[in-house]
């Protein structure tokens, strides 16, 4: 296990915990991954939520869903991942699972141009027809091959800056910056739940259920 | 802190000055800090409601003080379930609706009090805003709400028990009434004695009740003498006095209750000017207003056991009179025995007005009866046992036994002990179960007092009965009474609000509490979350804390929630469990669930996989078409290794390709209009693809629609002929598309790879298209289908098959589509090499051909019920050639069906008859069943034809189906029908025509060659069959010849050891017939020595017996006999006793004067006579000729009837010689005259 935040069920046990932790606030946030096919959605989210690597990744049919529980600060945020599926034919579905999201993470492939350009566009439909509080990071997958690099980091961070898009490239094969971006997007999501539907607030003298230690 | 603690009853009756002594304590301490000792801030005092509702069951400290806690036994009248609702809350949970407390605080104080100052045992108890407790020594303790003594007042006068208390409305003051009579008044803060009032009610008698009245100066007082008094307490110049007046006197009537009814409705109600009251006796109860002007409104008879004391309560109640008017108009409670009456009381018109409502009655007698809330009664019955009585529904919602609270009673007040007992015995004896004073209600409690101990009993509301049963860990029942609440809230929103926001608390106390067994009443509470719709909490807070743990249980019940259709989506984190969790127990019913969920709660990477892995395929081909948009992927994956025997799989393709091609979503749901011409055209497409994706080198041609056939021809046929009703396919691309798709389909089911039963399949659907206009009539096609059609033999060709060829052929025919490429000749060839019988017969109708329509119908088993009928239906119709052919066909016509051609026959050819037989004559079984038929159908046939059909029937025919043909028939000869019968020797046919010849003698000689030739075992059937003949012929046969017979027959049986068992009834049935003696005889001559006695005995005794009947029928015969001669004698001699006058002169028939020295005759009764000598003229003479009275007649046999004379003698000589004026001597009477005048 390489990721510092431990995996959503390990630990549940709420009568160890002591009672300072019962301050904490807890979000959920739903979070959709998009991009071209084969450019590592999948690996990226196996990466952050199991800390896994497989070299052959199968492709995903329509989409995956995964959670991942982290902590920032005093704020407890799940992540309920949808890994869509690259597909062209599955192009129809993403609309249903970013509609309602908080926030996404387009990818593409540092050795492809075309992935590249497709997250253009998927950044450019996320705008249009996404919430428009969506926070949209943009990730360039597989910097571990950055030696046979198509795309610059400077012109991808660049476009990042003109859509006001998070950017990190990542690996999901070494884990590089995998975690990073998603305490990133965390981050940067609200954490007033006035905005925010889903948001669960515990009972302030109640031990809270849905936390998880986030220091350990 | 220990002077903070309350004033002990001790420190308080020693100090001087009583209460005052309190307060300055209290002064003393003014600078204490209240933070520090934690005192509650004064401004905000707690009610007494809030106070006493925190004494929740405080069953330790009850336990400690030595009182049994009581429990709440169960309910016998309710069982568990029954859903009793009281103002829309749930009432299952029994046992959770009464709150049962002990005021340990007042009751330890009471304790002390009876112990060390003799103040005795509690007697009386009054509760407002103080709680007031009288001793029978005279003490009275007061009490505030957190049951600290007030103060304490000791009666000086020696006035016995206190028998009763009253706070007035604002509780400043209290009226305490004493078992000697004395009424007194204190001020409630300080203990001071307002007012002692000592001869204020009726003297020498005790104080039974006190009472204020909704008048703050007037109370009332009720007395042992049974008087009501009232009090008005006035205060002139500064000194307190009070006038009494006597309301009721004792005297017309003893009072026992007394209730005043109290609104504080501060003059919002019409009722509030005036100032009622409700007394009850023992056989009445008045409603009786004391202000303005004391007046009865209404009374009532009370009627109830002698032991039981009347009861009353008011309290008021929100009214929904029957036109949904409301109004809260005070009801009163009136209580006897064991029933309850409810009225309401009201204004109407500006009179005060009682209603009756309803009435309750309840399994035993009552002590009590008091409001708890304006829906519930609280009554205590005399085993004390205490009832929960839900008005409404009047049924009793729970009870508690409350025995060991040691109920205090006033029985001693209502006897009078304390004043001589100076009480009516009635009065005394109604008292025993006297405790008006000591159980008390004050709003929804109710508070019963023991010797030394104070209860309260409180209802608890919907929401404090779910804190109770959550408190006890009773979840399921909690649950269900929270969800009862919540649905009987249905149509008020706020109410159903609130009741969800308690069920989502009842949740969080669930999650809190179960921490240990995390699956206990899961079902219940996940079955309260999903009935509120609060899913959210079960997927977080519930599904977190279940985690890893037992995720079992919860899955099994939200996956019945889905199976009932209760909930559509889930958590998406839940469904991956489900699916995992059904993958690994049961993946069938995994797709059940697939099938009923929304699909974007499903992960579809997992399903997708999971479901082609275990080849869940419905759910496949959904969650493709439903959630993907695509409708052709799982068919070209599904399809090629499609298999004939996968039938589930074959059937489930087929029915998602017609519904896809119909525009309709599998398995259920229409597909979105916007997208169902492009799902149409798709899966079309996919479906008459040349080649899969896959494409592999041995592939033939159009793989998926090649499969679908292969599996089920006729059943895909029928998919694609319901897609071509589509409108798709109906404009003039569908037709070329249809053209296509038909030409696809010969290309596919060639030879090579079909069977013939496919293929016929195909061109049968073909020409069905074709002839419904669905096809282009396509000459090359047209000729490929008819080859197929007049095939003369197909290999393993069922009839099914075999008729659908007909059916298409002959529709081909019908729709004219045929006409291009051959004539009807032709076909008619053919039809008929191919034996398709059908299409011959409308092809033959169709050219007027009708002489071999017959032959075709015949060869055609299918159309053999329509034969007959087209035979009666042309029966008349010359050209038809209808009784040519029938002539032709007749043995085969016979052979179909016997009695439909009999019956045409019969009907419509009756003349034929003979020819048709003649014709057959060959034909033995033919001809048999024409006339067997005929014979059925009771045609009149000739005697020779009926010989023979008995002749066919001997030949053809057992024995027995002869003789049963010789029974039910006539018509034949006999004499030739025993000729015929005798030739086959069919002996007992012979028996039975002789017996109808009447020639028994003959049968009787044959039965007994049978009998004698039958085996042993047969015999005895035998011989009984001859008796039976025997009897018959007893009418007819002579009666020797019959003895003869039956001797015969008993000389034969007789002998025969084996034949023992019928001897003795045949010889019962010979007896009958034959001489007695004779038959003795026989028995004695024929008998062998082994036949026991016992065979003859009977017949002896009944010789016997009939002998001495015969005696006795002699001698009756005789005695009747003679009895009927002398009443002859008698009758006789009556009438010739009798007198005879003669009333006429003259005779009847010459009209001479009768005396005339002749014979005269008188005629009897009426008195004309006649000369004997004119008789001769009128012979025969039978009537009186003048007033036709009947004459004696002698009616000797053969002769004719003559008058029968009776000769008297003549009247003496004396006689006349007496009567000398008369010349009677000359008058010869033949009876002596008895008038004359």
């Amino acid at each position: 296990m390489a990721t510092t935040p431990r995996s959503g069920g390990s630990n549940s046990g709420a009568a160890q915990r002591p009672n300072g932790t019962s301050q904490n606030k807890s979000c959920q946030f739903k979070l959709v991954l998009l991009g071209e096919s084969a450019v590592g959605k999948s690996s990226l989210v196996l990466r952050f939520v199991k800390g896994q690597f497989h070299e052959y990744q199968e492709s995903t049919i329509g989409a995956a869903f995964l959670t991942q529980t982290i902590c920032i600060e005093d704020t407890v945020v799940k992540f309920e991942i949808w890994d869509t599926a690259g597909q062209e034919r599955y192009h129809s579905l993403a609309p249903m699972y970013y509609r309602g999201a908080q926030a996404a993470i387009v990818v593409y492939d540092i050795q492809n141009q075309d992935s590249f350009q497709r997250a253009k566009t998927w950044v450019k439909e996320l705008h249009k027809q996404a919430s428009p509080n969506i926070v949209i990071a943009l990730a360039g997958n597989k910097a571990d091959l950055s030696n046979i690099r198509v795309v610059e980091f400077d012109e991808a961070k660049q476009y990042a800056e003109e859509n006001g898009l998070l950017f990190m490239e990542t690996s999901a094969k070494t884990g590089m910056n995998v975690n990073d971006i998603f305490l990133a997007i965390a981050k940067k999501l609200p954490k007033n739940d006035n905005n925010q539907g889903s948001v669960i607030k515990p009972n302030g003298n109640e031990p809270t259920q849905t936390t998880n230690n986030c220091c350990k | 802190m220990a002077e903070l603690k309350a004033p002990s009853l001790q420190s308080l009756l020693e100090s001087d000055r009583g209460s005052t002594d309190s307060l300055q304590l209290d002064f003393e301490f003014e600078g204490l800090d209240d933070v520090e000792f934690a005192i509650p801030p004064t401004d905000v005092l707690p009610t007494l409601e809030t106070v006493l509702s925190e004494f929740e069951a405080d069953s330790d400290v009850a336990s400690e003080l030595g009182v049994p806690v009581p429990r709440a036994t169960p309910t016998p009248s309710i069982g568990e379930d029954c859903g009793v609702r009281a103002d829309g809350r749930g009432g299952s949970g029994s046992g959770s609706i009464m709150r049962y407390t002990l005021l340990h605080g007042i009751s330890a104080q009471l304790t002390s009090a009876a112990e060390r100052v003799n103040a005795g045992a509690a007697s009386a108890c009054a509760v407002a805003a103080y709680i007031a407790v009288g001793t029978s020594h005279g003490h009275i303790l007061n009490f505030d709400v957190t049951q600290t003594l007030r103060w304490a007042h000791q009666d000086k006068q020696s006035q016995g028990a206190v028998s009763s208390l009253a706070f007035n409305a604002d509780s400043t003051r209290l009226l305490a009434g004493y078992a000697r009579g004395l009424v007194i008044m204190v001020d409630t803060q300080t203990g001071d004695v307002l007012r002692e009032l000592f001869d204020v009610i009726t003297p020498n008698t005790g104080v039974l009740h006190v009472k204020w009245t909704s008048r703050s100066s007037l109370a009332l007082c009720a007395d042992a003498g049974g008087s009501v008094w009232s009090l008005s307490f006035t205060r002139k110049l500064g000194i307190r006095g009070c006038t009494s007046r006597c309301l009721f006197s004792g005297a017309r009537g003893e009072v026992c209750a007394v209730e005043p009814l109290i609104m504080n409705s501060q003059g919002r109600h019409e009722l509030d000017q005036y100032c009622i009251l409700a007394l009850a006796t023992l056989s009445k109860y008045f409603i009786v207003t004391v202000r303005p002007r004391l007046r009865v409104i209404k009374y009532h008879a009370l009627q109830g056991p002698a032991d039981c004391l009347p009861l009353l309560a008011w309290h008021l109640v929100l009214i929904q009179a029957a036109d949904t008017t409301r109004s809260v108009d005070p009801v009163i409670v009136v209580g006897r025995g064991n029933q309850l009456f409810f009225h309401q009381l009201f204004v109407a018109n500006g009179r005060i007005t009682l209603l009756y409502l309803r009435h309750v009655q309840l399994h035993s007698s009552l002590l009590s009866a008091h409001w708890l809330g304006p829906k519930c009664v609280a009554s205590l019955d005399t085993s004390e046992i205490l009832h929960l009585v839900d008005v409404r529904s009047s049924r009793e919602l729970e009870c508690m036994d409350m025995a060991n609270a040691g109920l205090v009673y006033g029985s001693a007040q209502f006897k009078g002990l304390a004043t001589g007992g100076n009480v009516s015995p009635a009065f005394a004896l109604a008292g025993t179960n006297a405790c008006y004073n000591s159980v008390v209600s004050r709003g929804t409690q109710l508070y019963v007092l023991g010797a030394r101990s104070l209860h309260i009993i409180g209802v608890r509301t919907w929401s404090e009965r779910i804190s109770y049963l959550v408190k006890n860990h009773r979840w399921q029942e909690a649950c269900q009474l929270a969800l009862d609440g919540y649905i009987a809230s249905a149509e008020r929103p706020r109410k159903r609000a609130q009741a969800k926001e308690r069920i989502i608390m009842l949740f969080k106390e669930y999650i809190a509490n179960s921490a240990r067994a995390p699956d206990y009443c899961l079902g219940s509470i996940v079955n309260c979350m999903i009935t509120i719709g609060e899913l959210e909490l079960l997927w977080t807070q519930l599904w977190e804390r279940l985690h890893n743990n037992n995720t079992e249980l919860f899955l099994q019940h939200i996956s019945e929630h889905i199976e009932q259709e209760s909930i559509q989506s889930v958590n998406p984190v839940i469904s991956q469990a489900l699916v995992d969790y059904w993958l690994q127990h049961s993946p069938a019913k995994l797709e059940q669930l697939i099938l009923k969920l929304d699909w974007m709660c499903l992960d579809l990477n997992q399903v997708l996989k999971a479901v082609k892995r275990h080849q869940l395929f419905r759910a496949q081909l959904y969650l493709n078409a439903c959630a993907l948009n695509d409708y052709t992927t799982a068919l070209t994956e599904l399809l090629p290794p499609l298999q004939p025997d996968q039938t589930d799989l074959g059937n489930c393709l087929l029915v998602y390709v017609s519904s896809c091609l119909a525009g309709r979503r599998f398995p259920s749901g229409d597909i979105p209009i916007e997208q169902v011409h492009q799902v149409k055209h798709d899966v079309l497409r996919c479906l008459t693809s040349q080649h899969s994706s896959a494409s592999p080198q041995d592939e033939l041609p159009y793989p998926y629609l090649r499969a679908l056939l292969k599996f089920d021809t006729r059943e895909t046929l029928n998919v694609i002929s319901l897609a071509f009703q589509e409108q798709e396919f109906s404009n003039e691309l569908g037709y070329s598309h249809r053209k296509r798709i038909i030409y696809l389909l010969l290309e596919i089911m060639t030879p090579e790879n079909a069977t013939w039963a496919e293929i016929g399949c195909l061109l049968n659907f073909i020409a069905q298209q074709i002839s419904t206009q669905c096809l282009p009539r396509d000459k090359q096609l047209l000729e490929r289908v008819l080859s197929y059609l007049a095939q003369e033999n197909i290999a393993n060709e069922s009839a099914r098959q075999h008729s659908e060829r007909e059916s298409a052929w002959h529709e081909l025919l019908s729709s004219n589509c045929l006409v291009d490429i051959s004539s009807d000749e032709e076909q008619l060839e053919l039809a008929q090499r191919a034996h398709c019988y059908y299409v011959v017969e409308n092809l033959l109708e169709k050219l007027r051909r009708y002489d071999d329509m017959l032959d075709c119908l015949i060869h055609n088993e299918a159309r053999h019920e329509t034969m007959f009928a087209y035979m009666e239906r042309h029966v008349g119709i010359r050209e038809r050639c209808i009784y040519e052919q029938l002539r032709r066909h007749l043995g085969k016509l016979l052979q179909i069906n016997g009695e439909e051609t009999t019956r045409l026959i019969a009907l419509h050819y009756p003349d034929k008859i003979a020819e048709l037989l003649a014709l057959l004559s060959e034909q033995r079984p033919l001809l048999f069943r024409l006339l067997q038929c005929l014979n059925a159908r009771r045609c009149e046939l000739q005697s020779t034809q009926m010989e023979l059909l008995l002749e066919l029937y001997c030949n053809l025919k057992d024995a027995d189906t002869v003789l049963e043909f010789l029974h039910s028939s006539s018509g034949y000869r006999l004499d030739k029908a025993i000729d015929i019968v005798e030739r086959h020797h069919l002996k007992r046919a012979v028996i039975y025509l002789y017996e109808q010849q009447e020639s028994y003698a003959k049968a009787f000689e044959l039965s007994m060659e049978l009998l004698q030739s039958s085996p042993a075992d047969a015999a005895a059937k035998e011989a009984n069959q001859i008796a039976q003949l025997l009897a018959r012929s007893a009418q007819t046969l002579p009666e020797k010849q019959l003895e003869r017979c039956w001797f015969t027959l008993l000389q034969y049986i007789l002998p025969q050891q084996e034949l023992q068992s019928i001897t003795k009834s045949l010889l019962h049935e010979a007896s009958q017939h034959i001489d007695l003696h004779n038959l003795v005889q026989l028995i004695m001559n024929t008998h062998n020595v082994s036949s026991s006695f016992g065979d003859v005995k009977d017949l002896l005794m009944s010789m016997l017996i009939s002998s001495r009947q015969e005696t006795e029928a002699l001698r009756a015969a005789a005695d009747t006999l003679c009895q009927n001669l002398h009443a002859d004698f008698a009758a006789q001699r009556h009438v010739a006793r009798r007198g005879l006058w003669v009333t006429n002169m003259r005779c009847l028939i010459c009209r001479q004067r009768l005396y005339d020295q002749t014979q005269v005759l008188v005629l009897g009764a009426c008195g004309h006579a006649l000369h004997e000598r004119c008789l001769v003229e009128v012979t025969p003479l039978q009537q009186c000729p003048r007033c036709a009275t009947a004459l004696p007649m002698t009616d000797d046999a053969g002769e004719a009837p003559q008058l029968s004379t009776i000769r008297l003698p003549c009247p003496s000589q004396h006689l006349f010689n007496s009567s000398s004026t008369m010349e009677l001597g000359t008058l010869q009477l033949k009876a002596p005259p008895r008038r004359f005048c």
